[in-house]
């Protein structure tokens, strides 16, 4: 359940950000959202991974049917992939493995933080 | 541990996103940054277009003085409509980059020596050459010149402020998608970029010249045998000044010198434009017309690509009324008409590039040899940015000939020589005002007046009136030469082999209102015998020319449909001259199987390049074996030669002369012309079965020509091929694998203009528009559509796709 809140959150707020900043920006929100939330490092990098490549996914298929299919064929062709489906789940994952490894980084952000907490209490304790 | 893991993650997500984010490069396939490429946001999906490119509403823009409406018709050609030429000329700029940016400013790379800046080292020799060319400084010179003259620099600076006004306003997503694959940016527009871009053209189209090669058969053959093989012009020559005209001038003097020409070998010369390169232009007066009102059609022959090389639109202001084909890049209608006048171009075959040997005093090469003293050398240091590599530095040389093209590390040449260019394209020039003022000329004088500020390329501008003149004039600056001048390499050190000055403007050849009622011209051979100035080129047209003066000459109630008929003629003059005679005279013995069933077709063909003729490959695979076999001296040599023409090898075959050269050098045996017939048959028959065993289509002509238009990025996914459309390079209709009528226009004057037109593309430049290719077919199958021409003071009322109002925007 909060696996699907995570990718639910990543990817709103991915829609937000690549409304105003570059297409990458979605590592970072996946970052930060893997840094706010605690969680297992697999969590925090399917999530995003899942999050982004389904946003991707999505978008990229609306605009691929609201033009017939016109240009996404030709580009399928341009780049040798000759299918537009796979050129749109390819294209989503190549954005989605960079969210997930953006996750990755956010997470063990977090653990490094707790980490040195912890190292701080066995520091006065000792 | 754990900082390791977050370094490591940090890492690979930092090199993930750069890389994705970067152009690459895998086994030399360039791949655009596919990250971003493939963006919902930024990517290509921001090019599509559905049907919302040009959807109707009103807007303001910087730099307007009043407002401008722009309707687009139903094949998105615009309807500009402003109250001043300025505000006309900006919006055609605006409009013209909102479809065609990048098109336009990579033609600008391409002359500028610049595209190594978007492509990497890929490039490099081809932007050292254009640098070496001086095409830059042919523009700077240009420029100068152009300031002289307020008028038209206003013009320019109005398109160039609509360009910009384009651009400023596009965001990354915004770009056109070839800027995406390529991953670099649009930069602001610049008015030297239009004159430079006319003087790329220009170079294209005035760079025939085979001085070098002309000079290493000089050497080879000798005298004699250089003036058998490569005589003037062809016997039955049709000149495009009609045979009769008078030229009731007196001509000014020219001094022949007594020196000889420089003998000195060339190995490696520049790449030559497509001889293919030429057009088509006629025009027929109203006592020849059905309805008394004079017809002009027009068709540039070029490369033809994607995003089309035209692009057709309408101008209104006050004092301005034209429509036609633009060249995206430079203001004003190249080729079109107005309400009072009609005009069209072919490139006007002239030698008006020439080479000048360089002495150079020492290593230093700063001074060189010029009569009994040492020049100067200027220099000119050209900095080439190349992407991803360190900046190439070259120095180009220039004299008072001008650059030194050929030089040094260029071309590996020894010693102390080198090689100038000498080039009108150089020269100060007015292009540009001399179309503005055809753009609003009236009648015959002022097109007269308009052209004598056009330099170059060298183009026969024919033209008509509404009051019923017609007229051609083969118009440029020609340097008045002596016999032979500039035909070999030059003597750059001898003063006497220096241009003597230019033909006088009203010394051009013209015709206007000849007694056989009719014009044309197809880059053949220009004027006839008592022409009083010399006049060369290395390679004239004979076969298009014929047939479009046949034609004409055989109908006297000539209609438009007549014209557009006579654009899209298939018949091969080259083939109905040869042909019968390769029949008589080929020896039948033995022949049978496919070579019979072969002879059977040939037999019957009625020397028509159709889309589904077995004929025309036959055809046109024997003469080219038998061209091949004919000039195997001048194969494999390690000097740089040109070939004779075709209709001269015709010629040669039927007189039975220059027989020396009939031996198939590779065979013991010495072979006549009959023996080349024969040889050159059984080759056809063999290539014919191989092409049908490598190929799965059938043996005609479209599956064997496969005509294509390409995408200049040469993308097969924004390409068509395999185009349904007859012609070949000898035809009319001159269609030749990728090649042909760049743009067909017919118009008929009178009370009321009537014009048609089509080229093989579409108004928008944008791959992802349903306006990139939608005109290939019709173009394809001969059809036109009707240039819709708002009569002056209306606006289009017919066939409205989309009404846009433009008003200056407030401060």
């Amino acid at each position: 359940m909060l696996f699907l809140l995570r990718i639910l959150l990543i990817g709103t707020l991915s829609l937000l950000s690549i409304q105003y900043l570059p297409w990458y920006s979605v590592a970072g929100v996946a970052a930060i959202v893997s840094f706010g939330f605690s969680n297992k490092g697999s969590h925090a990098f399917f999530s995003s991974l899942l999050a982004v490549w389904l946003l991707w996914i999505v978008m990229n298929y609306m605009l691929y049917v609201q033009d017939g299919g016109y240009l996404g064929d030709k580009v399928a062709q341009l780049l040798m992939i000759n299918n537009p489906y796979a050129l749109i789940v390819v294209s989503g994952f190549l954005a989605g493995l960079c969210a997930g490894f953006g996750g990755l980084t956010g997470q063990a952000l977090r653990q490094l933080f707790r980490g040195s907490k912890r190292n701080r209490q066995g520091y006065y304790q000792g | 541990m754990r900082i390791i893991k977050f370094i490591l993650s940090l890492a690979i997500t930092c090199a993930l996103v750069y890389t994705l984010n970067t152009k690459q490069n895998i086994g030399g396939t360039p791949i655009p940054p596919l990250g971003k490429f493939l963006s919902p946001t930024e990517g290509f999906w921001q090019n599509i277009e559905a049907d919302s490119l040009v959807a109707s509403g009103d807007f303001s823009l910087p730099g307007l003085s009043a407002p401008v409406s722009v309707i687009y018709d139903t094949d998105m050609i615009p309807h500009i409509t402003a109250r001043s030429t300025e505000d006309a000329m900006y919006m055609q700029g605006y409009i013209t980059a909102k479809h065609r940016l990048w098109h336009m400013e990579l033609q600008i790379l391409s002359a500028a020596g610049r595209l190594s800046e978007v492509v990497g080292p890929i490039a490099l020799e081809s932007d050292r050459l254009n640098r070496r060319k001086g095409l830059m400084f042919g523009a700077e010179n240009g420029l100068f010149e152009l300031e002289k003259h307020p008028g038209a620099m206003k013009i320019l600076e109005s398109y160039t402020a609509g360009i910009n006004a384009w651009i400023a306003q596009l965001d990354p997503e915004d770009y056109p998608i070839e800027y995406k694959i390529l991953d670099y940016a649009p930069e602001e527009w610049t008015p030297i970029n239009s004159i430079l871009l006319l003087k790329y053209m220009s170079n294209n189209l005035s760079n025939y010249e085979t001085d070098l090669e002309q000079t290493n058969l000089l050497k080879m053959i000798g005298r004699s045998d250089l003036d058998l093989l490569f005589p003037l012009k062809p016997m039955d020559v049709d000149p495009i000044i009609p045979e009769g005209t008078a030229f009731d001038f007196e001509p000014e003097p020219v001094d022949t010198p007594s020196t000889r020409f420089p003998l000195t070998e060339t190995n490696n010369t520049q790449p030559k434009p497509d001889p293919a390169n030429g057009s088509n232009n006629f025009v027929v007066g109203g006592s020849k017309t059905m309805s008394g009102n004079p017809i002009l059609a027009n068709e540039p022959d070029l490369g033809l690509n994607l995003p089309s090389l035209w692009f057709v639109l309408q101008l209104q202001s006050p004092d301005m009324n034209v429509m036609g084909a633009s060249l995206p890049g430079a203001p004003g209608i190249i080729i079109g008409f107005n309400d009072s006048i009609a005009w069209g171009v072919t490139n006007a075959r002239r030698d008006v590039r020439d080479w000048y040997e360089v002495s150079f005093r020492n290593d230093n090469r700063e001074e060189y040899r010029y009569g009994d003293q040492w020049l100067k050398v200027q220099r000119r240091i050209e900095v080439i940015k190349v992407r991803g590599e360190e900046d190439v530095i070259d120095t180009v040389l220039y004299t008072h000939h001008g650059p030194v093209t050929y030089e040094g590390d260029f071309d590996q040449r020894a010693g102390l020589k080198g090689f100038a260019t000498r080039w009108p394209g150089h020269d100060p020039s007015i292009e540009m005002l001399a179309f503005h003022q055809l753009n609003k000329a009236k009648n015959v004088e002022g097109i007269l007046d308009a052209l004598s500020n056009f330099t170059g390329p060298a183009q026969n501008f024919v033209f008509a009136s509404a009051q019923g003149d017609i007229g051609l004039q083969v118009t440029g600056k020609f340097p008045k030469k002596w016999q032979d001048q500039g035909r070999f390499l030059m003597d750059g050190s001898n003063p006497e082999h220096d241009w003597q000055g230019y033909i006088p403007y009203a010394h051009n050849a013209k015709a206007i209102n000849p007694e056989q009622g009719f014009l044309s011209s197809a880059n053949q051979y220009p004027v006839p015998d008592n022409y009083p100035y010399y006049t060369y080129d290395p390679i004239y047209e004979h076969y298009r020319n014929r047939r479009i003066n046949q034609v004409l000459d055989s109908l006297n109630r000539f209609t438009q449909l007549d014209a557009k008929n006579l654009q899209n003629d298939n018949l091969n003059l080259m083939a109905s001259d040869l042909l019968p005679f390769l029949l008589d005279s080929l020896d039948r013995s033995g022949i049978a199987g496919e070579g019979l069933e072969i002879l059977t077709v040939l037999e019957s063909w009625d020397y028509v390049h159709g889309p589904d003729s077995e004929g025309a490959v036959y055809f046109d695979l024997w003469q080219k074996r038998l061209y091949a076999l004919l000039w195997d001296e001048f194969t494999d040599l390690d000097v740089a030669v040109k070939r004779p023409t075709a209709w001269r090898s015709i010629e040669l075959l039927k007189l039975d002369t220059a027989k020396h050269y009939f031996d198939v050098m590779a065979t013991s045996k010495v072979e006549t012309a009959n023996d080349l017939i024969r040889l050159s048959f059984d080759e056809m028959v063999d290539q014919a079965a191989e092409w049908k065993e490598a190929n799965d289509r059938t043996l005609v002509w479209k599956n064997y020509n496969n005509h294509k238009v390409t995408h200049l990025l040469k993308a097969a996914a924004f390409s068509h091929e395999y185009v349904e459309i007859g012609g070949t390079y000898s035809t009319v209709n001159a269609a030749n694998h990728g090649h042909g009528p760049s743009w067909r226009m017919v118009v008929e004057l009178g009370p009321q203009v009537k014009a048609w037109g089509i080229y093989p593309g579409g108004q928008s430049g944008n791959p992802g528009s349903r306006w990139y290719d939608n005109m290939l077919n019709r173009w394809a199958s001969a059809e036109y559509i009707p240039l819709e021409f708002a009569p002056k003071g209306q606006q289009l009322s017919n066939d409205v796709m989309a009404t846009q109002s433009f008003g200056p925007q407030e401060n």
